[in-house]
C-alpha cells in the first residue's frame, strides 16, 4: 500500500495507536530526510522540536485519545536541513494492514504561518497599545483628581482668606469689601426689575462716647450696635461696618415699604444699647434702587447708591438725628 | 464566593474516603472520565476544573494569582474547604497537578492522606548536569508561540481588542474542541506557570506518602524524572507503567485503576 501513500500530494505518516512510526510517504521523507527504514519504530516526537512535542503531549494526544481524531493542529516539523517548518496536521485512527493505526496528514504552511504570525503580532500590538492607552488614561484621571483636590484646597484657603479680609475684626460684621461683593453678586443674578435698598446708619454723638468713656466703651457700643442691627435686618439683608461708627445695610429685593420697616426696627433695636443709662440712637439715610436692563458697572452703581444714601443720611443728621431720611428718586439706570 | 461553581466541582460516589482528581495543563476534569467511575463504590469522588480551564468561572481568573502554581494549589485547598474536607483525602493528580498537589499538601499538612501522581515532573526544564527535565527554555518559549497559533481559531482573532482594564478577562472562544479549549490568554498563563515552574526544592517538605505512576516512554516526563522524584520524596513508591505517552489515565485507564487499587488501603 506504500506506493499509494507516495502518490498523495502531501506529507503523510502512519503510526501505531501510540505514535510509533510505521510508514512515511515520499513527500514526508523529502521534508524530514532519511528513508522509511530509518524512521520505522521511532516515536513521532522524533520529528518535532521541543515546543511541538509539548503541545503534542498536552493537547494533541489527549484529543486523539478522546475523539480518535484531530483537525487543523498547528505544529512544527524538523527538516533535514535543520529548519523548523510549520505544518497543519489532521490525524485519524484507522486500519493499516489490518492493524489499528493513526494516519497523519501534514500541510506545509510556511507562507500561511508567516501571515498568521504577523496578524497575531499586529493584534498583540493593538492589544498592548490599548492597554497602554488605558493605563495612561487612568494615570491622567488620577492626576486630574489630584489637581481637582489641590484646586479645592486652594479655593477653600482663598475662601478663608477672603472671609478674613471681608470681616471687621471688632464687630465680626462684613466690611466694605463684603458689601461690594454682595452688590455685585446681586447685579449679576437678580432679574430685571428687582428692587433693592441701601441704608447708611451712623451712630449719633459717638465721638462723645469715646471722649467721655474711652475707646473700650466705644468698642463695646459698636459691638452691641452691630448685634442690634443684625437683629433688625431681614434674612437676606447684609449688615456691614462701613467705617468708624458708620454701618451700611444692603437690602436686596426690598421695596420702599420693606426698607422702611427695617429702618423702624433698627431705630427701636439700637435704643437697647445704653451708655450711662441713656439709649444710643442712630441716623439713617436710605436709597431705593431697581435692577435695570442696562448694565452699569458694579462699582459705579454701588458708589452712586452710597453717595445718595450719604446725602440722605446728612439730611437726617441735619434734621436732628435719630431719624430716617430718604433719597427722593428711586435709583436705577436712566 | 461559590467555590463549587467557580471550580465546576462535581462530587459523586459514596464512602468515607475521598478521592480528589486534579487535571493537568491543556484539558479539564473530563480526562479522568475513564478512571474516576471505577471508584464510585467506596469513595466520594471529587472532580473539578482549575479556574481558567474547562467549565470554571473565567470571571474569577486573576492574572497574578494564576501565574504561579501556588495559585492553582489554592484552588485545590479552596475546593477542599468548600466541601469541609480537612483530612483523609487522597489526591490524584496528572502531570503539573502533581506539583500543585504537593504544594497544597505542604500548605495544609494533614489534609491529604496520600498523593497519587500520574506522569509527574517537578521541573520540565533541564538543569544539567544534575537534572534532566527534558526541555530547554527555548522550547517553552516556542510552545507559547505555538499555542497562540493553535488557539487563535480565527473567531478569536476577530474579537475586538479589549481595553486595558479587562485584559485577561474572558474572551469568547469558539474552538472546535471543547475538551482542550480554554481562553487563550488564561491558557498561556497556565502554560507559563506550568513549564517555567521548578518545584524541586519543595520535594523535601512533602510529608504524606505518594505513589509515582511513571510512564515507560513519556516525552514530557521521562523515566529519569520519575526516578528523581522517587529519590527525593519521602515515603514514595515508584511504579513504572508500560505505557507510551503522557496520558495513561486516558490511553490505559485499566492500568491506572489497578495501580491505584493496589496502592490504596483495602
Amino acid at each position: 500500500m506504500k506506493p499509494y501513500l507516495d502518490l498523495l500530494p502531501s506529507p503523510v505518516l502512519v503510526t501505531d495507536a501510540f505514535g510509533h512510526i510505521k510508514e512515511a510517504n515520499l513527500d514526508l521523507l523529502a521534508l524530514v530526510g532519511g528513508d522509511t527504514s530509518s524512521w520505522a519504530g521511532r516515536y513521532i516526537d522524533a520529528l518535532m522540536p521541543g515546543s511541538s512535542r509539548i503541545f503534542l503531549q498536552t493537547h494533541v494526544w489527549p484529543m486523539m485519545l478522546r475523539h480518535r481524531m484531530v483537525q487543523e493542529m498547528y505544529l512544527h516539523l524538523n527538516t533535514h536541513t535543520h529548519e523548523q517548518v510549520p505544518v497543519m496536521v489532521n490525524a485519524r485512527h484507522g486500519l493499516w494492514n489490518e492493524q489499528e493505526c493513526i494516519f497523519w496528514v501534514f500541510y506545509v504552511a510556511r507562507e500561511r504561518s508567516r501571515f498568521e504570525a504577523e496578524l497575531l503580532e499586529a493584534r498583540g500590538r493593538a492589544q498592548r497599545l490599548a492597554t497602554e492607552l488605558s493605563v495612561a488614561n487612568s494615570e491622567l484621571r488620577t492626576l486630574h483628581a489630584q489637581l481637582a483636590q489641590r484646586t479645592e484646597a486652594v479655593e477653600s484657603e482663598n475662601r478663608e482668606l477672603s472671609t478674613l479680609s471681608e470681616t471687621d475684626p471688632l464687630t465680626r460684621l462684613g466690611n466694605r469689601r463684603a458689601l461690594e461683593r454682595a452688590v455685585a453678586h446681586w447685579q449679576s443674578q437678580a432679574p430685571i426689575g428687582t428692587p433693592a435698598a441701601l441704608m447708611m446708619v451712623d451712630v449719633d454723638h459717638f465721638k462723645r462716647v469715646n471722649d467721655t468713656h474711652g475707646h473700650d466703651e466705644g468698642d463695646r457700643v459698636l459691638q452691641q450696635l452691630a448685634q442690634q442691627l443684625q437683629a433688625s435686618r431681614r434674612g437676606s439683608d447684609l449688615v456691614v461696618r462701613y467705617g468708624g461708627e458708620e454701618f451700611a445695610i444692603w437690602l436686596p429685593g426690598a421695596t420702599p415699604d420693606g426698607a422702611r420697616s427695617v429702618a423702624t426696627r433698627a431705630h427701636a433695636m439700637v435704643k437697647q444699647v445704653l451708655v450711662d443709662n441713656k439709649s444710643i440712637t442712630v441716623s439713617i439715610g436710605v436709597v431705593c434702587a431697581q435692577h435695570t436692563l442696562h448694565k452699569e458697572r458694579d462699582m459705579v452703581f454701588l458708589s452712586r447708591l452710597l453717595h445718595q444714601a450719604d446725602l440722605a443720611l446728612y439730611r437726617a443728621k441735619a434734621a436732628g438725628r435719630d431719624r430716617t431720611e430718604w433719597h427722593t428718586s428711586s435709583v436705577g439706570l436712566s | 464566593m461559590d467555590i463549587l461553581k467557580r471550580n465546576n466541582v462535581k462530587v459523586t460516589g459514596e464512602g468515607d474516603k475521598v478521592l480528589l482528581f486534579a487535571h493537568g495543563f491543556g484539558c479539564n476534569q473530563n480526562m479522568w472520565s475513564q478512571v474516576a467511575p471505577a471508584f464510585l463504590e467506596g469513595y466520594r469522588v471529587v472532580l473539578f476544573d482549575y479556574v481558567g480551564s474547562g467549565a470554571s468561572s473565567v470571571m474569577d481568573f486573576d492574572h497574578r494569582r494564576y501565574s504561579t502554581l501556588n495559585g492553582y494549589a489554592r484552588d485545590v485547598l479552596d475546593v477542599c474547604e468548600a466541601l469541609d474536607l480537612t483530612s483523609g483525602v487522597t489526591f490524584v493528580g496528572h502531570s503539573v497537578s502533581c506539583s500543585i498537589g504537593m504544594l497544597a499538601s505542604i500548605a495544609r499538612p494533614g489534609l491529604f492522606e496520600r498523593l497519587i501522581m500520574v506522569g509527574p515532573s517537578p521541573c520540565f526544564v533541564n538543569h544539567l548536569p544534575d537534572y534532566v527535565g527534558g526541555f530547554e527554555r527555548t522550547d517553552l518559549d516556542g510552545l507559547l508561540a505555538l499555542m497562540d497559533q493553535n488557539y487563535i481559531g480565527w473567531a478569536n482573532y476577530l474579537t475586538p481588542v479589549i481595553s486595558g482594564e479587562s485584559n485577561g478577562g474572558p474572551v469568547a472562544s469558539e474552538l472546535a474542541d471543547s475538551f482542550c479549549s480554554t481562553d487563550p490568554i488564561m491558557a498561556r498563563i497556565f502554560a507559563e506557570a506550568t513549564f517555567y515552574a521548578d518545584n524541586r526544592a519543595d520535594l523535601q517538605y512533602v510529608d504524606c506518602p505518594s505513589l509515582i505512576l511513571q510512564h515507560r516512554h513519556d516525552a514530557l516526563a521521562p523515566v529519569e524524572v520519575g526516578e528523581y522524584l522517587h529519590s527525593h520524596l519521602r515515603n514514595s513508591t515508584l511504579q513504572v507503567l508500560d505505557v507510551v505517552g503522557h496520558c495513561s489515565h486516558m490511553s490505559h485507564p485499566q492500568l491506572v485503576i489497578d495501580a491505584m487499587r493496589n496502592y490504596l488501603p483495602a
